[in-house]
């Protein structure tokens, strides 16, 4: 479903869909990447937690917030449920 | 010899920003006279069209908006200069010579040299100041009046013949016929530019743009005059033609040496049609988007400025010649999506060597 | 595990090549400290919001502005606006640095004889000197300026009653090419009501000519606004003495010098297009040393500058209370201070940069106060780096103006502390308590319970 991302590692975003490009952070690539790659949503919390030193609950909190901005930015489906913060 | 000269305003859309023309004008002196050049562009926005034009900047770097202020500018070149070491720069935009004027110290002190006219003179060019130009420099100038209070815009009649023209203090100006007219412009050139908002007396004539460089001793060191021949909706020249006529040559003269100009300049004369007198309605500070032709004219202006600013001795060019043509085009590029990336996520573009061929 | 900082997870979306705002670099500042004091710990010592002052930083202004003008004129006279900021601590500095005092009301005028001040040093201004107040002033040999007619008969039957002649000052206003014009204060010149209220207060016998004042504005960015006044006030002294005798004895400029703040509409920030105090210093010095004074009747110069002397002593220091997505998507941030202590982000857009940037994207960013009130928008536009809830944030410049304007609505006024020169801190005012603000009102028996 993300086979219109044009994503590089420096963070440049470009939609063949839409033609919008996008700046993400070094985090924001780190997850969008994932995304790509298959990851399920509820995932990626761990993925943070894995690749930095974080508490599950920040993590959670940043995922959910980045989630809703890439829903916002129709650059994923508006039906993604977003991981619940615990 | 090799120098690295950085020029601002890549811009070229239907409104360009001077910068394009003035290194592709550098390009040809740098050829002409045999020295390797390399050009860093200094870009306020990704999509300037100059920063992805083949054979115009080697380097493009965004720059943080004159708003941000001088020292956000200085910290960003000293950061390029690290990279770059730049030898000469010219700023080709009237918003950002203040902050240029600013950090020009620091930035001698980093090898770069700019041609600037001192703060004096910049202030005394604003059109707020045209009739101190008149007053004590002896300029002739159309009669003006400065306006901060639309309350008086109904004794204007006591000083100036309608009709007038009416200019926001920066950029903009509106033919009014009536009072009225002047209302209606006054409140729109005040709600964009702020005030003043000045009246000048209209006068019907012919108008002719001179771009010069002048020594700050009073000197002229080389001027292009031209006439404008096609203009785009904006009134700006689309198409013009270089024109020789003393009395202009000598006009721009004495107007550089009453004002003691330094560096490049743009000078707006008006020939009136009755008695042919000549009136200055404009200094613009830096070169003007059309300075290309002086490339053909055989006065190349921004090479000229690039060596006065190296300090270097050089004779004063003599005026133009007439009946040199241009006419500009528009012509869809195609960028690399890489490029853009680049310039969007790092501020830097950086472009292959150029083949030996082309220098 | 990365060797890489976490920052937040950002993207940000490229809107009409605009993305060169949102560009790294250069533009991302921070402030830690103060005068060497951790901003930090200060909001952990006296709570968040708080507004701080810096001594060094005014003392420091204070004497540059002094110099500037000493320098270009030999007889200059500060006096502290006390309107501007009128805690304690801070007009005792001003006066430590040698100011007088310039108040508006009965209300400053005790104030300023609270803090020491002699009557003799006081300037009386404003529209409404009730008349008690107006008397004890011009009694105690104050210098009252007047403002209008009104003003003048009242003065005129105060000086009666004393049975001596009273000095006073004739406060005018007139056409100095700055928009708006101030012509409500004072007599105007341009009509010639000004010289007509001159030759009234002569003729009337009672009352002496000791001064002319005029205020040209509020932050005046071109300092000829200022030489155009003096030049015309030191014509007026010059006129009055030939057709009076009576030499005027001081000039009063008011003032209205702008800070270093930026306004909303300016475009290059304050640091760039305020001009340096010199140039005010050079314009009023020019104006008034050609004006063709004899050198024993050089008037004294008064001034009455407030903003540029203390605005940029004052930074606020604030707290973020929560992280929002705006309806268009626009990130927003609300902190703990709003424009009830924070009067004049309507009119400049202040600095507001972190205390300590933890790196990640800029982004463009609202930054709301804590009201229930739509108008609490304390910069509609800033680039901000991620933040989390408790990241501190300083506000600057604010040392003008928020004080004295700033009210009880919706929360209650914050502490207020100063460093010394040698970086002692002290708190100047503490947070204000519900008892503050209730103890002045009187609640009817009949509605109080049991």
């Amino acid at each position: 479903m993300f086979d219109n991302l044009a994503l590089s590692d420096n963070g440049f975003l470009f939609d063949t869909r839409t033609g919008s490009t996008y700046s993400l952070s070094s985090t924001g690539t780190l997850l969008l990447r994932s995304l790509i790659a298959g990851a399920a949503p509820d995932g990626l919390p761990a993925v943070l937690v894995d690749e930095f030193e974080l508490d599950g609950r920040t993590a959670a909190q940043d995922v959910e917030q980045f989630l809703l901005r890439l829903r916002d930015l129709r650059l994923v489906a508006s039906d993604t449920p977003p991981t619940e913060a615990v | 010899m090799s120098l690295t000269i950085a020029v601002t305003g890549l811009n070229a859309t239907d409104n360009p920003a001077p910068g394009v023309p003035v290194i592709r004008s550098i390009r040809a002196g740098c050829a002409a006279a045999n020295t390797d050049c390399h050009i860093v562009g200094l870009a306020y926005d990704v999509l300037d069209p100059g920063n992805y034009m083949a054979d115009v900047a080697d380097d493009v770097y965004l720059m943080p908006f004159p708003s941000q202020g001088a020292d956000v500018l200085l910290t960003r070149l000293e950061a390029i200069c690290t990279q770059r070491p730049i030898d000469v720069l010219i700023p080709c935009l009237d918003s950002e010579l203040s902050a240029y004027l600013r950090i020009q110290d620091a930035l001698r002190d980093l090898g770069v040299h700019l041609l600037l006219p001192d703060e004096a003179q910049l202030k005394l060019r604003s059109k707020a100041s045209f009739d101190v130009l008149a007053e004590r420099l002896g300029i002739p100038v159309p009669k003006s009046v400065v306006l901060t209070d639309p309350a008086k815009i109904d004794t204007l009649r006591e000083t100036l013949d309608f009709p007038v023209m009416v200019k926001g203090q920066f950029y903009d100006a509106y033919l009014a016929h009536t009072p009225l007219d002047v209302r209606m412009c006054f409140d729109r050139l005040a709600s964009k530019w702020g005030l003043p908002v000045i009246v000048q007396q209209f006068v019907p004539g012919t108008e002719f743009d001179v771009a010069c460089v002048g020594d700050g001793q009073g000197g002229v060191m080389g001027q292009v005059a031209m006439r404008k021949m096609q203009l785009t909706d904006k009134g700006k020249a689309w198409g013009g033609v270089t024109v020789c006529d003393p009395a202009l040559d000598a006009f721009v003269a004495d107007t550089v040496a009453r004002l003691k100009w330094r560096g490049p300049c743009e000078i707006e004369v008006m020939k009136a049609h009755d008695d042919g007198g000549l009136y200055l309605i404009e200094i613009n500070p830096r070169f003007p988007a059309w300075i290309y032709l002086s490339v053909g004219a055989g006065r190349n202006l921004p090479w000229l400025t690039v060596q006065l600013a190296l300090g270097h001795t050089v004779e004063p060019l003599p005026p133009a010649p007439a009946g040199v043509l241009f006419l500009r085009n528009s012509v869809d590029q195609i960028c690399l999506m890489d490029d853009f990336q680049s310039l969007t996520t790092t501020g830097e573009l950086h472009k292959p060597a150029r083949p030996e061929v082309l220098r | 595990m990365s060797h890489m900082p976490y920052v937040k997870p950002t993207i940000i979306q490229h809107i009409n090549s605009l993305a060169n705002k949102h560009g790294r670099g250069p533009s991302r500042h921070s402030l830690e400290r103060i005068d060497g004091v951790s901003l930090t710990e200060l909001l952990e010592r006296f709570g968040s919001p708080l507004f701080v002052f810096s001594e060094r930083r005014l003392r420091q202004r204070v004497r540059e502005v002094r110099r500037a003008f000493d320098l270009r004129y030999p007889k200059v006279q500060f006096a502290w606006s006390y309107k501007t900021n009128y805690l304690d601590a801070i007009c005792m500095v001003m006066h430590d640095e040698g100011a007088w005092a310039e108040v508006v009301s009965e209300v400053e005028y005790e104030l300023a004889l609270r803090n020491g001040v002699p009557p003799t040093q006081i300037l009386f201004n404003g529209p409404y000197k009730p008349l008690p107040a107006l008397k004890n002033a011009l009694a105690d040999g104050s210098k009252v300026h007047l403002d209008h007619y009104d003003e003048l008969y009242a003065a005129e039957q105060i000086a009666r009653e004393l049975g001596r002649k009273v000095p006073v000052t004739l406060r005018l206003n007139m056409d100095t090419g700055v928009h708006p014009r101030w012509d409500r204060f004072g007599f105007n010149l341009d009509n010639g009501e000004a010289l007509s209220a001159i030759r009234r207060l002569h003729a009337g016998g009672h009352l002496e000519l000791e001064g002319l004042h005029c205020h040209v504005g509020t932050f005046i960015l071109d300092p000829q606004a200022y030489g155009r006044a003096a030049a015309r006030l030191a014509q007026l002294a010059i006129d009055v003495r030939r057709e009076t005798g009576v030499p005027v004895r001081t000039l009063d400029l008011g003032g209205g010098f702008a800070s270093r703040a930026t306004l909303h509409a300016q475009y290059a920030p304050g640091t760039d297009s305020t001009p340096p105090v010199d140039d005010y210093a050079e314009a009023i010095a020019d104006a008034l040393l050609s004006a063709g004074f004899p050198p024993d009747e050089l008037p004294t110069l008064l001034l009455e500058t407030g903003r540029s002397m203390v605005d940029e002593s004052g930074s606020l220091i604030t707290r973020v209370v929560a992280n929002k997505r705006l309806a268009n998507g626009a990130r927003s941030v609300v902190i703990d201070a709003g424009v009830n202590v924070l009067f004049t982000s309507f009119w400049y857009r202040h600095d507001v940069l972190p205390v300590v940037d933890r790196g990640g994207m800029l982004e463009d960013t609202v930054v709301y106060g804590p009201l229930c009130m739509n108008i609490d928008v304390v910069r509609p536009s800033v680039l901000l780096p991620p933040l989390e809830i408790g990241d501190a944030l300083v506000v600057r410049p604010v040392g003008a103006y928020n004080v004295t304007q700033s009210m009880q609505f919706i929360r209650l006024r914050p502490a207020m502390i100063m460093i010394g020169r040698d970086g002692e801190v002290d708190l100047i005012r503490r947070a204000e308590e519900l008892d503050d603000v209730k103890r002045a009102e009187h609640l009817p028996a009949r509605f109080r319970k049991s």
